[in-house]
């Protein structure tokens, strides 16, 4: 009697436990939706509407840190952030949300629509050295899934036409057969190649927040790197750590310390670093 | 010489003392407070205001006025940021005082003063000591005053809030996904399984396919095998494309004969269906097989020629599967 009162209390704990946070996960997407909706209503006054904005951006953020990655939340996460006025806190969303989709073609359109954003000087050639280049990959433009279907697809043309030639005799039926291998084989190395490409991007994103002088050193003492600050928005790759500095390199090559109060830093690579 | 001398010395000497009678002696019982080298027998001093009422953080602009003074150009202005009682109630900027004329015994020195706080009432009396060379011994540094003048510091009207500004960020900005989708997790594609039953099944199916076909269709499996002679390869293309030929039969009668003549090496004269039948009877071929070409061309010929004409479907089936027991045999 007594153990079927605890195995009910138990029951009892498990499942308010387990509806608990499903329920305050929706709470607080309801209220990041509201922030958002009242954002909207004061956008005819910028300095009323980005600290709802702000507020907003903070409910979705924490939302990611529970673990809904998708690409709906990241792209509402960069919203929120930009029309607060944050934008590298933008670009780090669109980021993060790349890393878990990054075909999705709503994020890598936002991404490249917020680095046009950054302010780079007009004068010199910062903008060039500064801005990510991407060549067009087959993993950016292709899901998975739609890589397992036409991979199926390919692979059973292959089958198919295999089995008529069995049947027929056909040697036609061959030459089918060959040029579906040759597409599937195609395909597999170009899938390889991307995931070759991707290695730089192992290293940790870093984008500076508040406008910051690139130096040879990791002290202010040290001489600067570039002859502009790089504006906020600017995105790098970690390559070091040391009292504070980050050692970054720029997409263009370019290499020099930043300090780390002056950057954000993608969260999950930066548990992997430190 | 030594009167050259002489007169040199005389000379600086003389030099010396010119020097120090053109400075100004100090004069006995000069003041070391509020005296600023005016000279007179009678010298007012006042304040002129621009205005009594000041905004908070407003200024005045507060003019000394001296009259009477014999030596205006020799009066110098009086420091009013050196003296406590004016330092303590305003920020005070020295004016741009004009120069006075040759003949005027009057000198202004205008001041602006910036009350510090509310509490300021009143531009404070100045002392203003001067010379008065009539006057007796003891008293030749008369003190006039410039009266104070009361003055009020009104509070700052509010400063007006800046005009509102839109947010100016592009419209897709403001639209966002809603609603409890936005709680699951992405779909990140196949499992690695899924691909390896993609390439276990496929393989599996067409295995599957074959092996049925070859249960349903023994004779088509057969067919298949026979294709690897080429001239039966070639006979089966023929009958395959007989029925979509001009004349089917025809067509169908020369596939037959060119497979037997390749097959058999027939005389090509030999084409009626006793002549065939009877050449390979000649060839040791048996009987039967030669009665069943003989029959088969005979089909063909009557589809060919007779009135109500034959079905193309039976002669083409009959073909193939002459072609297909003569491969066999």
């Amino acid at each position: 009697m007594v153990r079927a009162a605890l195995a009910i209390l138990l029951l009892v704990y498990l499942a308010t436990d387990c509806s608990a946070n499903p329920s305050s996960d929706a709470d607080l997407l309801a209220s990041a939706e509201q922030a958002f909706a009242q954002g909207i209503a004061l956008r005819t006054d910028a300095v009323k509407a980005r600290p709802a904005f702000a507020q907003s951006a903070a409910a979705y953020d924490e939302l990611w840190r529970r673990n809904h990655h998708n690409p709906e939340l990241a792209l509402n996460r960069a919203h929120a952030h930009r029309l607060a006025g944050n934008l590298p806190a933008a670009i780090v969303a669109l980021h993060e949300g790349l890393e878990v989709t990054r075909w999705n073609r709503s994020l890598q359109v936002a991404l490249e629509d917020a680095r046009g954003t950054v302010a780079y000087p007009l004068v010199g050639n910062l903008a060039t050295q500064c801005r990510p280049t991407h060549a067009p990959s087959v993993s950016a433009r292709m899901s998975p899934t739609e890589a397992w279907f036409l991979a199926g697809f390919l692979w059973l043309l292959v089958w198919v036409g295999l089995t008529r030639f069995a049947m027929t005799r056909t040697v036609w039926y061959l030459a089918f057969v060959g040029l579906a291998f040759i597409a599937l084989v195609l395909l597999g190395l170009l899938w390889r190649q991307d995931h070759r490409n991707r290695a730089d991007e192992a290293l940790p994103l870093v984008v500076v927040a508040s406008e910051a002088t690139l130096r040879r050193g990791n002290a202010e003492g040290f001489p600067a790197r570039l002859e502009n600050a790089l504006p906020a928005g600017t995105e790098a790759r970690e390559l070091n750590r040391r009292g504070g500095w980050l050692q970054v390199q720029l997409a263009s090559g370019v290499v020099g310390w930043l300090p780390r109060s002056a950057v954000l830093v993608n969260e999950t690579a930066d548990e992997a670093v430190g | 010489m030594r009167a050259t001398l002489l007169l040199v010395v005389i000379a600086l000497l003389l030099l010396i003392s010119g020097a120090a009678q053109a400075q100004e002696p100090a004069r006995p019982g000069e003041p070391t407070t509020h005296y600023y080298g005016a000279a007179g027998s009678r010298i007012e001093v006042a304040w002129k205001l621009d205005r009594t009422t000041v905004l908070e953080d407003g200024e005045i602009l507060a003019t000394l006025v001296i009259t009477g003074a014999t030596n205006p150009p020799q009066v110098i202005r009086p420091p009013l940021s050196q003296l406590p009682e004016f330092q303590d109630r305003f920020v005070i900027t020295d004016g741009v005082a004009l120069a006075p004329a040759a003949d005027s015994r009057t000198v202004s020195f205008p001041y602006r003063l910036r009350p510090r706080n509310r509490s300021v009432d009143r531009v404070p009396t100045l002392e203003f000591r001067f010379y008065n060379a009539g006057g007796p011994l003891g008293s030749q540094y008369p003190t006039a005053r410039a009266r104070y003048v009361p003055i009020t510091v009104t509070t700052a009207p509010p400063k007006l809030a800046p005009p509102p500004v839109p947010l100016g960020e592009p419209e897709h900005l403001f639209r966002i996904a809603t609603g409890l989708t936005l709680l699951q997790r992405a779909n990140t594609g196949p499992v690695r399984t899924a691909w390896v039953l993609l390439g276990v099944i496929i393989p599996l199916l067409a295995v599957l396919w074959y092996a049925t076909w070859r249960q349903v269709y023994p004779g088509a499996h057969r067919l298949a095998r026979i294709r690897r002679s080429r001239a039966a390869r070639r006979a089966v293309d023929l009958l395959n494309r007989a029925p979509r030929s001009p004349d089917p039969p025809a067509a169908t009668t020369a596939a037959v004969l060119g497979y037997l003549q390749a097959r058999f090496a027939l005389q090509p004269g030999i084409v009626t269906p006793t002549e065939v039948a009877q050449a390979l009877r000649d060839l040791e071929v048996q009987n039967t097989v030669c009665e069943a070409v003989a029959e088969v061309l005979q089909r063909c010929d009557a589809a060919r020629f007779a009135p109500s004409g034959e079905s193309m479907v039976a002669p083409v089936a009959a073909a193939e599967a002459l072609i297909a027991q003569l491969e066999d045999a």
